[in-house]
Formats: C-alpha cells, structure tokens, sequence
C-alpha cells in the first residue's frame, strides 16, 4: 500500500519562508506589546455592537490618543447576550477594563463594591469644555438627564456611578419609495388619526397593485416599549387622580398600590384605550412579531416587504447603510389631544424625562489607572468628542448644546417641554411578564381589549402582589445594610455627619415605603 | 524618651487606619474583610467599647446572615447601652434598628422600647434624633391602634427633637403618612413646609418634597406657598421632568 504526502514535494520550500514569517510577525507583536507596555492603557468594555457605533466610539479613542500620548485606548465588544456572564466573571476574577458600560447589574452590592463613585467629580466643570458653551458648567449639568437617570444614579447608594455619552429615542422608519406611491406624499404619519388613514391606503394600495405589503415591521422588544408608550400617554389625566403622594410622576410601586387601594382599574377607559391602540397598531404588524427578534423585523423592512419599521435612533445608522430607498423618520404614531377618541386621556406628547440614557460608563475600582479613565470619560462626554460622536454615528448627543446636523436627526429630538407622563401598568418584572404573555389574546380572531382584560384581572392582581412583595424585600434589604454604613460614617476617626445625615434620609424613606407596602399587603391573601 | 513619644503615636495612628479601613470595607459592603479587619484590631484592645460597637454592626450583615449572629451583636450592644455616652446611644439605636428590620418575625414591641429609651435621653446625638424618627413612623403604622390616635402619639414626639439630623426626615414621615392615610392635606403640607424650612440634604427627596408642597398648597389655595415651592423646585432642578409642568402651574399664577 503506497501512502501520497499532503504536499506536494515542490512546495516544500515554502515552508522555511512562513516559519521566516511568521517570526518576523512574532518579534513585531512582541515589540509592540513591549511599547504598549509602556503607555498607560486605558481599555472599555461595552455591548453596542449597533452599526457605526464602535467605529464611533474608536474614532475618539485615536483622537484622545492623540491628545495624550502615552495613552493608548483599547475597545472591547462584547455581544449583549453573553455580556453578563462575561462581566461576572471579569469583576470577580478581579481583571474587569478600566471603563465598563453600566446597565446589566442591578444589585447595588455589586456596584458599591466595583466601581468608582463619580459625584464628587460631577460636581466639577469637565476641563475638556473649555471654550464650548459648556465651560465652567459643572460636569452633570452639561448632560441631558443632569446625572439623574437609571444606570447613572442610584439612589440607595447616592452616588453617581456612570455618565452617558448617547441618548436613544424611539420612531418608525419609513420607506420614502413606498410612502410617496401609497399616499402621494413624503410626509409619515404624526399621530395615530394619521396612521389609520395611512392603513386605509395601504389596503387601497394592495388593492391596486395586488401586492402583498406590511404596514409595519414590529419587534417583541420594541412591542414592548410601544405598548408601554401607549399607557404613559393615555393615563397622563388618570395619572392625577391616583397620585396620592403629589409626586407628578409616580414611581411603580405607588401605581400597583393605587390599584390595590382600588384607585384605577383594568376596566377604566384610559386602560383599555391604550390597549386598543395597541391592538390596533400590533394588528399592522407581522403575525408573531412580539415573538420576533429586531433582526427578523430589519430584514424584512430592508426587503421592502414593509413600509415602515417600529424601532429607534439606535437604527438609524444602520438603515442609511443598508437600505436602498430614501429613508424616512416618523414619531410614533399615537394619540394626541385633538385625537376624538382618546384625546380627552392625554396632555400631549410627554417629557422623554430622564430615561433613555445610553452608553452609560463607569470606572472599575480595580482599574490600575483611575484618574487616568476618568480622563478619558470626560474626554468622551465633552462637547467636541459628543458632537463629533454624534455626528459619526448619527446617534443623538446625551451632552447638551449640540445640534444634530443630520436633519432627519431632528425627529428623535428629545420631547423637553411636554406635559409629564402618565403610569405604565407594568410595574414590575411578574406584571410586565403578565401583559407580554398575555398580549396574544388581542390579537386572536375576536380578540378585544375587554376579552384581554375579563379573562386575565386576577392574574394581573396577583402579578402586582408579587412586584410588590420583590420591592419590600429589597427595601428591607437595602436598609439592613445601611444600618452597618450608617455606624460607618459616624464611627470614623473623622465623623462624616453629611453623608450619615444622606444616608439615614434615604433610609427612613424606604422604611417607610416598606411601612406602606406592609400596610398593602397585609389585606392581601397570602 | 523622644522614642518612646513617636512609637506611641505610631501605635496610636495605625489603630486608627486600622478602624477607617475597617468602615471602609463596610462602606463598601464587603462585611465579612471588614470583620476581619476589626478582628485584628480588637487584639490590640485599645478601645474596648468601639471596637465592641463595630463588631456588632459588622455582625448584622455578615455572609451567611445567622441568627447566632444578631444573638451575638444583641448581647454586645445591650452591654454597651448600659452607658450612655455616643457609643451607648449607637448601640441602643443599633438594638432597635435589629428588632424592627433584622429579626424575623420582627419585634416591634422591643424596638419601640428601645427607640422609647433613646427619646427619654434628650440627647442631640444623631442617632438619638433618628431614634426619635424611627419611633413616629412605627407609631404610624402600628396597626394595633386608631389612625387618629398614631397620629398624636407620633406628632407628640415631635417635642423630642432637640438636635438638626433628622428633623426634616420626621417631618417627611409626618407628611407622607398624612398623605397615606389621608388623613389631611393640611396637616401634610404643614409638615412638607417645616422639613423644606428644615432644610432636606437629599437632592432627591428634597425635589420630590418641593412639589408635593407645591401640588398641596395648589389644591388648598395657598398660592404664595405653591408659587415658593415651585420657584425652588425650578431653581434647584432645571433638568427635572416635571419642571415644564410646574412652569405652567407658575404661569397660572401670575
């Protein structure tokens, strides 16, 4: 039996040469490494694997690079889905970046114990700002949300722990091509009256042409953010009634309590309102789409086999790229004050608040170059490197005073001066998985808003009972701790009377949250 | 003799690293390497009493949390409540603070008792005056007992606070509670225009304080006290969401 060689005998000679190769390329990496070695290396960690966007966020490391030498920036993408067993792993095996992106811990032990508090910073002007409208303003005033939203405060610790350095909005994209031969016009639908006009021409437009057309392409998670939209905007004069505590906006514990209390209902109009707006809009949809991934909902809009999409600014880049007809944004479609049928729930198109915040980053306690990173996140949120960001990425600015120069952009500008919004009826984890599970029912053959609400009150009840209950034992937990910091700040050699004098406010406020909440549930059966 | 003058400040000095970095770690709330370090220093036993005191407030957070540890810390803060200098006061409002929220069931009985005892002191200790707080809230919400009766006892404590910390907090907790309970709006803004008078450290209380105030004073007609909240609530948080909505209460105003 003969055996052939793999190769052949005249390309034996190649072989020497990759291995010449592959050395040269050995020593020139080893080199490098020893520069890199040498610099102060600054590496961030985030999951925006969003079209443009690590290219955007690389375009400010090289320039930093630039305005530092010395200083090299290393970027680390790390898919969403894998990101939190990625972070877990890199903070208790004591390795993290320097800069992580916030949002994916919700424990604030975990917090407390790895990043850097950034609030005594904040209350500094950011030096990068000078000659901008920003000069001498103190850093948490130059942002959107003034250091005050989810992922950058929070509030049992008091502290400020990120800074933002984008903002997301949500919107509809429209095919232009499609728009202009359905309706005649380039202009997208501005409220939900608009929109079931544009779903009677569409249905004309089948007609006519014979084509098979979705109105919109819809995705389970942005699903979920529209019907939210959808509750916030017709209970905003409900949302005076059942505000017991004057708050203007209630937290989502006060709005389950206000059910128990027997203070709104399932049944009230503003409720079931918003549940047919849904429907209706859902109904404009793919079959499935609170099932589908956003992927699934892009290629299908990409192959023009919908006119529009439901997504956000987060989109937009990716659709210039990829789509071959003009792209066009439009507001979400939803009921305003003129709206005959739910005009009379709303104030109008609320203040975007202080949500919305993206690309949120912290300092790990670990990193070996602290004022070093920090350096670079003022670099990152100062007015220049947002507004070129901004610009790169045609993303919007969480910094302020920069103007989108892409005028489609304008669409996604934050609502500033609107009314307050009104309750979203998932106010927790079991009662927003109550309303996703349970959202088929509307669109079933003969599903109504009234069915949706008949057939699934008492789960809804029991739902609200359960997020009410996870509050309490993470109140008592909270304040279990703070008693231990409480004796921390007083029993130091220097006695920090301010931070116990925070600290006990803040706990005497969840007390007597936890006093409430106690007061509720004792009338529930358990 | 110059030798022995800085080795005792040598010792001293680092007893008190020692204590910082163990409240440090607390701070933190990485409990169990606090304890370790407050165990360390107890061996050198200089101040028996804090370091008595530290242990016990470690011991309530320790991983695992056990039983045997709040039986632990009890004893060694009913020792040091036995005195009633800022150590005792701490151990007395510690003691308390274990039978209202670390105890299961919970022993409420016990922590009013406790919370009683620090009231009678008339001390301006911070933690006195927080006791203080922590006792009007469990008569509010002491289900045992009449609304209109938790509401005396708790407004009658209010006589008990001598000292600044915590002043506005009881205030609050009067005011929210009225709210709760609705048991008068008026009674509710008074005491939301006391602690605002007070002065609320917490940027985040104090806005939310600044517009209940604002709505109250709205619904009851006094619209010099609405007009002041919401000017400060505008001056002091011009990013809030709620502040286009307050301007227009101003425009309504004027």
């Amino acid at each position: 039996m003969s055996t052939k060689s793999p190769w052949p005998r005249r390309l034996t000679w190649l072989v020497p040469i990759i291995v010449y190769i592959a050395s040269l390329l050995f020593v020139f990496f080893k080199f490098q490494e020893k520069q890199d070695q040498k610099a102060i290396v600054i590496r961030f960690a985030h999951w925006n694997l969003h079209e443009g966007l690590r290219e955007g966020y690389d375009e400010l490391a090289r320039h930093y690079e630039e305005l530092n030498p010395g200083v090299k920036i290393k970027q680390t993408v790390v898919p969403k889905r894998v990101w939190y067993s990625w972070q877990q792993t890199r903070l208790v095996g004591g390795d993290p970046p320097d800069i992580i992106q916030l949002g994916r811990i919700t424990e604030d032990e975990v917090i407390v114990q790895n990043f850097v508090p950034l609030s005594e910073f904040a209350k500094e002007p950011n030096p990068y700002n000078v000659d901008s409208q920003l000069e001498d303003v103190a850093w948490r005033d130059t942002f959107f949300d003034g250091l005050n939203s989810i992922r950058v405060y929070y509030p049992a610790l008091q502290e400020i722990y990120g800074v933002p350095s984008m903002m997301m909005s949500l919107c509809v994209f429209y095919n232009g091509d499609l728009l202009k031969a359905i309706t005649g016009s380039s202009k997208p639908p501005q409220n939900y009256r608009d929109y079931l006009v544009l779903r009677d021409q569409i249905d004309a437009y089948r007609e006519r042409t014979g084509r098979t057309l979705i109105p919109i392409a819809g995705a389970s998670d942005y699903g979920t953010y529209l019907i939210g939209n959808c509750f916030q905007i017709l209970t905003q004069k409900r949302r005076s009634q059942i505000d017991l505590p004057r708050v203007l906006t209630l937290p989502p514990p006060q709005v389950a309590l206000a059910y128990l209390r027997g203070d709104w209902s399932l049944q009230d109009a503003e409720i079931q309102g918003a549940l047919n707006v849904f429907q209706s809009l859902g109904r404009g949809m793919q079959p499935g789409f609170l099932h589908l991934k956003r992927e699934d909902a892009s290629l299908i809009f990409t192959q023009q086999k919908t006119l529009a999409m439901l997504s956000g600014s987060w989109d937009y880049f990716l659709f210039g790229q990829e789509c071959n007809f003009p792209l066009i944004v439009g507001p979400l479609p939803l009921p305003d004050p003129a709206d005959p049928d739910y005009g009379h729930f709303t104030n109008g198109k609320p203040h975007e608040g202080e949500g919305n915040m993206n690309g949120v980053f912290g300092i790990t306690k670990s990193s070996r170059h602290r004022e070093q990173a920090l350096d670079f996140l003022r670099y990152l949120t100062s007015h220049t490197a947002s507004a070129r960001f901004a610009t790169s990425t045609h993303t919007l600015p969480a910094t302020l005073e920069i103007e989108p120069t892409d005028q489609n952009l304008r669409v996604f500008a934050r609502v500033e001066d609107g009314p307050v919004h009104g309750f979203n009826i998932g106010v927790g984890a079991e009662s927003h998985r109550w309303l996703m599970t349970n959202s088929y029912r509307l669109f079933q053959p003969g599903g109504t808003a009234q069915n949706f609400v008949d057939d699934t009150t008492d789960a809804f009840r029991q739902s609200l009972i359960s997020d009410l209950r996870t509050v309490l034992k993470d109140q008592i937990k909270t304040n279990q701790r703070t008693d231990t910091i409480v004796m921390a700040a007083l029993h130091r050699t220097t006695t920090q009377l301010d931070r116990a004098a925070g600290l006990f406010s803040g706990q005497i406020s969840r007390e007597l949250e936890i006093a409430q909440l106690q007061h509720a549930l004792a009338q529930e059966p358990d | 003799m110059k030798r022995l003058i800085v080795i005792f400040f040598v010792i001293i000095s680092s007893d008190m690293i020692a204590v910082d970095e163990g409240w440090d770690l607390a701070a933190r709330h990485q409990f169990n390497e606090a304890r370790d370090v407050f165990v360390d220093k107890t061996r050198n036993g200089k101040d028996i009493r804090r370091d008595q005191l530290s242990e016990a407030a470690i011991l309530i957070n320790l991983q695992p949390r056990t039983p045997a540890n709040l039986d632990r810390a009890d004893q060694l803060l009913t020792t040091l409540a036995e005195t009633t200098d800022d150590v005792g006061i701490s151990a007395l409002y510690l003691s308390g603070r274990i039978d209202q929220s670390h105890r299961i069931p919970y022993r409420i009985a016990e922590a009013k008792t406790h919370y009683t005892q620090l009231a009678s002191l008339d001390s301006e200790y911070p933690l006195a005056q927080a006791g203080i707080v922590q006792l009007a809230l469990l008569e509010l919400y002491d289900e045992s007992l009449p609304v209109a009766d938790r509401f005396s006892a708790a407004e009658s404590l209010q006589s008990k606070l001598t000292g600044n910390f915590a002043r506005s907090d009881y205030h609050l907790v009067l005011a929210r509670s009225y709210l709760f309970f609705q048991a008068g709006d008026d009674h509710a803004l008074t005491h939301f225009l006391a602690a605002i008078k007070q002065g609320i450290t917490t940027d985040r209380i104090r806005a939310d304080a600044l517009i209940s105030a604002g709505e109250l004073a709205r619904d009851l007609g006094q619209s010099t006290a609405e007009r002041q909240c919401y000017e400060q609530f505008i001056s002091e948080n011009p990013r809030d969401p709620r502040k286009p909505t307050v301007q227009s209460r101003l425009e309504a105003l004027r």
